[in-house]
């Protein structure tokens, strides 16, 4: 059996258009179109299913663009032509960080305007994303398992990435707060069972709702297929280079901006 | 003349993974096995006819997704899921092969490199065969019907060996038949093989569909053997460059060429890999990369070109051309 | 209309790069019947020259290019007198073989020094600017690279055609042994050409890196376009490739666009194999 902390990207669809849905009630974003770009293998084409799954439970969003682009492309040009010609007022990416710096700057070349993108466990959250873009880098949006920006408002996350910083001389990352997950999970559930042996192990791994006051969701509890029924994830978007927590609310450390503004105005 | 050696070749073969019990050897001889049936078959149409295919990956994957197909969606066995991916690898031949035979030497070559490259993207996109994501074969206990085995390697080596002798069986009887004849005039010279009252396109045709038909049936042992396919894994460029390699290191146009190819370049690979790839540095490809070029410099014209300057004054049979 | 304008400039400014990456590689095909398998791989290090120079010292893509070329020179000649020359009496296949090593060693060395990260080039003279011509948006960065690549393609058909050396190596290509007996050089013809393929995949990787992101496998794309380009355009033939690139790039952006852009390679593929079947030695081969 196989119990994963951190969500599957039928999860984070749903957390985006809940995310979308939160924009359009507290700011009238009036977001209703909705495009999906991804990358042709396992990765993309699985998020985006999720997508054209997930769209059907919130009606208040439609899909107008389906753009799959092979991996290892040359270019993304047809690719930002076929979605500017759409005119999506949210963008959902399954890119990695080739492509998606490739996309970023076919934006801004092809002046496509966006209200959100949001991207899946990708090109956006890798470190090289601001890095490449720089000012670019700014409006994106996606979702993280944590960020640097919450360290002043999670204190158990605060000293986690001390102890982390301290053997590794850089801030703690969403993947490895959650492999971090991971053992804290199996250390806990071993305690409580009084015992290393493995039924007893994995009885208190499927029945107990732990503790996680490191991320947004606050508690991990695996479901029936081995899922993490609370959602590990907190929605980003970055400004001035960093990647601020926008949602959920109580965890806001920037509030969200739901309009790209022109590219020339950065 | 040339039965001996080949019989204790064969004879080794099988008996090696039987004593050996270290299941690493075990899965090497296996991939090993394969890749030289895969090199028999593709000597066919290139090393005989003088056809260079790079793209017989298109053929491997269509046997590897017939029989996975059939199985996980219509509970096929494997066995016969073989076979018809086996016959629809052959019609894709004829259809593909006829309107391309007309091109010669390096336009037919990159011509079966673009048939493949469409066949994957094709098959990556089509969602009934689940496109990108691939399909992982049911897995149920072992069982002959299925073509699965768990407890040991054993029997897909076994399979695999089968495979091979029938492999080299269909080679050596092509060869011996007129049809051999026939296609090594045509590759020593179109012209005057056509001058001759050859049917050339009738037997390039020939050799490229039986050629495609055997390589089918790997596809389907190994879908068997790793449980899991994607259009990447199967249809790939790389899968279609091993077979090339390993068939031109060894000696093309010669029986015993893939063999000897297969035996150098597939546990090199394996080995590099299983010692060194460990540390994602990409060592192994690195030391793999440099044995290739010191291996062909060494000797420009293969493995068998060596062997045969040492036995002087021989018959130059399956002269390597290409 | 303007939507297929677009894709129209598009596929042109792509295709062109293609061209030249192509032209190198038809050099070398067409002269000595070899295939290097590793052209796209030379691509691939003179890309990261530029960009250490770019990281380290803040050189502009623009002013490195030369070195580039250089770089990518003399790795064409380290390799045709390390490897090549030893396989040019082999059978054809073996010199494939020889190069498929070389490209495995390559982009894992590669990997090993700099580690499989993409990098881009950030800010350059030519980054982020563009031009509008009515309604069609061609980039800086595009346009100078189909430029350049355009510009180079031109220099190499013009010093075959028209210099003393360029016939040297024409006549090469028909026959080294009469070539010799005329009094070619033929080794240093084999051996300018290997660099000179060097060059050209150097000039277009450089002009690239504005807009693509240079990591061990980048060339591995470009370097199997060249392949069906080359074959596309006619062995041997520059400006067979040139036009083939621009066909290949036009094909990839108006297929891709209307009809999926995640066949757009497949339609190019696709394309090659219906023009051959009515030129079946591409289209200026003979």
């Amino acid at each position: 059996m196989v119990l994963q902390d951190c969500p599957h990207d039928g999860m984070e669809t749903v957390f985006f258009f809940e995310y979308l849905r939160y924009l359009n009630q507290k700011y009238n974003a009036n977001i209703k179109k909705v495009a999906v770009v991804y990358i042709d293998n396992e990765y993309g084409v699985h998020a985006a299913q999720m997508v054209k799954e997930k769209v059907k439970d919130f009606p208040e969003f439609s899909l107008v663009a389906d753009v799959k682009y092979p991996v290892n492309a040359t270019n993304v040009d047809i690719e930002v032509q076929r979605i500017k010609s759409a005119r999506p007022d949210a963008i959902f990416h399954a890119s990695y960080i080739g492509d998606m710096t490739m996309f970023v700057k076919k934006y801004k070349e092809f002046n496509v305007v966006p209200k959100v993108v949001l991207s899946y466990c990708g090109g956006y959250q890798d470190p090289q994303f601001v890095v490449n873009l720089g000012k670019d880098a700014d409006y994106f949006s996606g979702t993280n398992a944590t960020t640097s920006a919450l360290f002043a408002k999670m204190p158990i996350l605060s000293r986690i990435n001390e102890m982390y910083k301290a053997k590794s001389g850089v801030d703690i990352d969403g993947p490895t707060l959650e492999d971090f997950a991971s053992a804290l999970v199996i250390a806990e559930a071993i305690n409580i069972a009084g015992t290393t042996a493995p039924e007893k192990v994995l009885e208190v791994l499927k029945n107990h709702t732990f503790d996680a006051p490191y991320f947004v969701s606050e508690k991990i509890k695996f479901g029936p297929d081995g899922q993490n029924v609370y959602s590990a994830s907190v929605m980003t978007q970055i400004f001035n280079g960093i990647y601020e927590a926008v949602w959920p609310e109580q965890y806001q450390t920037h509030e969200p901006v739901p309009q790209f503004p022109d590219w020339n105005k950065r | 003349m040339k039965k001996t050696p080949l019989l204790v070749i064969l004879a080794i073969l099988l008996i090696l993974p039987l004593v050996v019990k270290d299941v690493n050897f075990q899965h090497v001889m296996l991939m090993t096995l394969m890749f030289a049936g895969l090199g028999e078959a593709w000597n066919i149409i290139t090393g005989f006819a003088g056809q260079t295919s790079f793209g017989h990956a298109a053929f491997f994957g269509i046997g590897a997704y017939t029989s996975t197909v059939l199985f996980y969606k219509f509970n096929v066995s494997p066995w016969v899921g073989m076979i018809l991916g086996a016959l629809f690898a052959g019609t894709v031949a004829f259809l593909v092969s006829y309107p391309c035979f007309r091109l010669k030497g390096h336009y037919f070559a990159v011509a079966t490199l673009a048939v493949a490259e469409i066949i994957k993207q094709l098959f990556v996109s089509w969602d009934y065969v689940e496109g990108a994501t691939g399909i992982s074969i049911p897995v149920v206990s072992d069982s002959f019907w299925a073509m699965q085995f768990h407890r040991s390697k054993i029997p897909y080596v076994l399979i695999a060996y089968g495979l091979f002798v029938f492999v080299l069986f269909v080679t050596l009887a092509i060869e011996r038949n007129k049809m051999g004849y026939y296609l090594k005039a045509i590759r020593e010279s179109h012209e005057a093989a056509e001058a001759l009252g050859i049917n050339t396109a009738r037997y390039k045709l020939l050799a490229m569909v039986i050629s495609s038909m055997l390589t089918a049936l790997f596809g389907t042992v190994y879908a068997q053997y790793i449980l899991y396919i994607d259009p990447f894994m199967v249809f790939g460029l790389d899968v279609s460059m091993k077979i090339v390699l390993l068939t031109v290191l060894g000696g093309l146009g010669n029986v015993y060429g893939p063999i000897i190819g297969a035996s150098i370049l597939i546990p090199l690979s394996e080995y590099t890999r299983t010692l060194l790839g460990g540390t994602g540095k990409g060592f192994d490809l690195m030391i793999y990369g440099i044995l290739i070029v010191v291996v062909v410099l060494f000797e420009p014209r293969g493995i068998l070109g060596l062997l045969r300057k040492r036995s002087r004054g021989r018959l130059n049979y399956g002269k390597s051309t290409a | 209309m303007s939507m297929l304008a677009q894709l129209v400039v598009t596929g042109a400014l792509i295709g062109s790069v293609y061209s030249l990456v192509a032209v190198g590689l038809t050099l070398v095909w067409g002269l000595m019947d070899i295939l290097n398998f590793a052209h796209g791989d030379f691509m691939m290090i003179s890309m990261y020259t530029v960009f250490w120079l770019y990281a380290l010292l803040k050189w502009d893509p623009l002013v490195s290019l030369p070195i580039a070329a250089l770089v990518a020179a003399m790795i064409g000649l380290l390799t045709y007198k390390l490897v090549i020359k030893r396989v040019l009496n082999a059978p054809g296949l073996m010199a494939l073989l020889a190069t498929f090593g070389l490209s495995l060693f390559i982009r894992n060395f590669a990997q090993f020094l700099w580690s499989p990260n993409y990098r881009f080039v950030g800010e350059s003279i030519l980054s982020g600017n563009k031009l509008m011509i009515f309604d069609v948006i061609v980039g800086l960065p595009q346009l100078v690279a189909a430029l350049g690549s355009i510009g180079m393609t031109f220099a190499v058909a013009l010093f075959i055609k028209k210099t003393k050396f360029g016939k040297a190596i024409q006549a090469t290509a028909q026959s080294r042994e009469i070539a010799e007996l005329m009094g070619v050089d033929t080794e240093k013809v084999y051996m300018f050409t290997f660099a000179l393929s060097g060059i050209c995949v150097g000039v277009a990787g450089t002009l690239l890196l504005g807009i693509f992101p240079v990591y061990p496998e980048s060339g591995a794309m470009y370097g199997l376009l060249a392949f069906v380009i080359v074959a596309l355009g006619g062995f041997g033939n520059i400006w067979g490739a040139f036009y083939a690139g621009i066909m290949i790039g036009l094909a990839e952006t108006i297929g891709g666009f209307y009809l999926g852009t995640q066949f757009k390679y497949a339609i190019a593929f696709l394309i090659y194999l219906l023009v051959l079947q009515f030129r079946p030695k591409g289209l200026f081969g003979w």
